[in-house]
């Protein structure tokens, strides 16, 4: 069963994903901020992250980069309402996997994170 | 590093960009070649002989982000790197999609280039050591969960460590 930690300071997007993602047999950690989101990484399997990028305290690439450090295989989506050219580029160096912009579709999301999860026969593109 | 991981195309319909960073790479120890059209950079990185290609946006008989679409098919291995004048979300969601090293604004100090470029080599390496490993693995006609394999996905995992570790850059 795949596990998905979803970060993201905004409660509806958390409760959204949560219902929509357990609903298909997913695992499901929230968390509110990337501290939180770090807590979890250290107590628990997570195979991939999905993440917010403007939340308080660490951003969702500063925690992209600490996935990428810690748990390198680990895959990364960032997910923004606030899109831009700086934060796209920033997400290549921090080898995201995917960069989705809100407001998503949650079938295609769900079938990017699905297409990606470590461990499926066709993943996405490894970085 | 293993050759091709010095090797560089350098793709620029710009002859003073390309003048520009042909003389830079060369000053870094890359073997370089350079091209202005999209159909010059495939001729050239079809040959697979290149672990980095530096290519622009836009170029004259087509979108640079082509060259990038059809390596990351036929050469994983090559550590691509876009770089243009003019961004757009779009089309840096497109190269990070397609699997791009870095995308390059310009104008870019030659510091940035760099770190870039030598990220870009280091990446080629590990992916050629990555593919060896498993190519070794393959050889010794273990099965997917086979003692080899597991000791290959163990490697895999500390290349991917190490390539975090040692490109020592923070954006």
């Amino acid at each position: 069963m795949p596990s998905l930690l979803v970060v993201d300071d905004e409660l509806l997007i958390r409760d959204l994903l949560y219902d929509f993602f357990t609903g298909q047999g997913w695992t499901i950690a929230v968390a509110e901020n990337s501290d939180k989101a770090i807590s979890i990484m250290e107590n628990k399997p997570i195979d991939m992250v999905l993440t917010d990028i403007k939340m308080p305290g660490m951003d969702g690439l500063e925690l992209a980069a600490w996935v990428r450090e810690h748990y390198p295989t680990t895959p990364v989506v960032i997910v923004t309402g606030y899109p831009s050219v700086e934060s796209a580029v920033s997400a290549i160096r921090s080898k995201v996997t995917d960069y989705i912009t809100k407001p998503f579709n949650i079938n295609q999301l769900y079938k990017t994170l699905e297409a990606n999860m470590p461990g499926r026969k066709e993943t996405g593109k490894q970085k | 590093m293993t050759n091709s991981a010095r090797k560089i195309l350098v793709v620029d319909d710009d002859g003073l960009v390309r003048e520009n960073v042909v003389l830079f790479c060369e000053r870094l120890g890359f073997d370089v070649t350079s091209c202005a059209t999209v159909a010059s950079a495939m001729g050239h990185a079809s040959t697979g002989e290149f672990g980095v290609v530096l290519a622009d946006c836009f170029l004259p008989d087509g979108n640079g982000i082509k060259i990038l679409e059809e390596m990351s098919l036929s050469h994983p291995d090559m550590s691509i790197v876009m770089m243009t004048g003019f961004p757009s979300i779009e089309a840096v969601i497109r190269s990070l999609r397609l699997g791009a090293v870095d995308y390059v604004i310009k104008p870019f100090n030659l510091y940035e280039l760099k770190t870039i470029l030598e990220r870009a080599a280091q990446k080629h390496t590990y992916a050629l050591s990555a593919r060896e490993a498993l190519r070794l693995a393959e050889t010794a006609g273990s099965g997917a969960n086979g003692p080899i394999t597991q000791d290959v996905d163990k490697r895999r995992s500390q290349i991917a460590e190490t390539e975090f570790a040692s490109s020592g850059v923070r954006y």
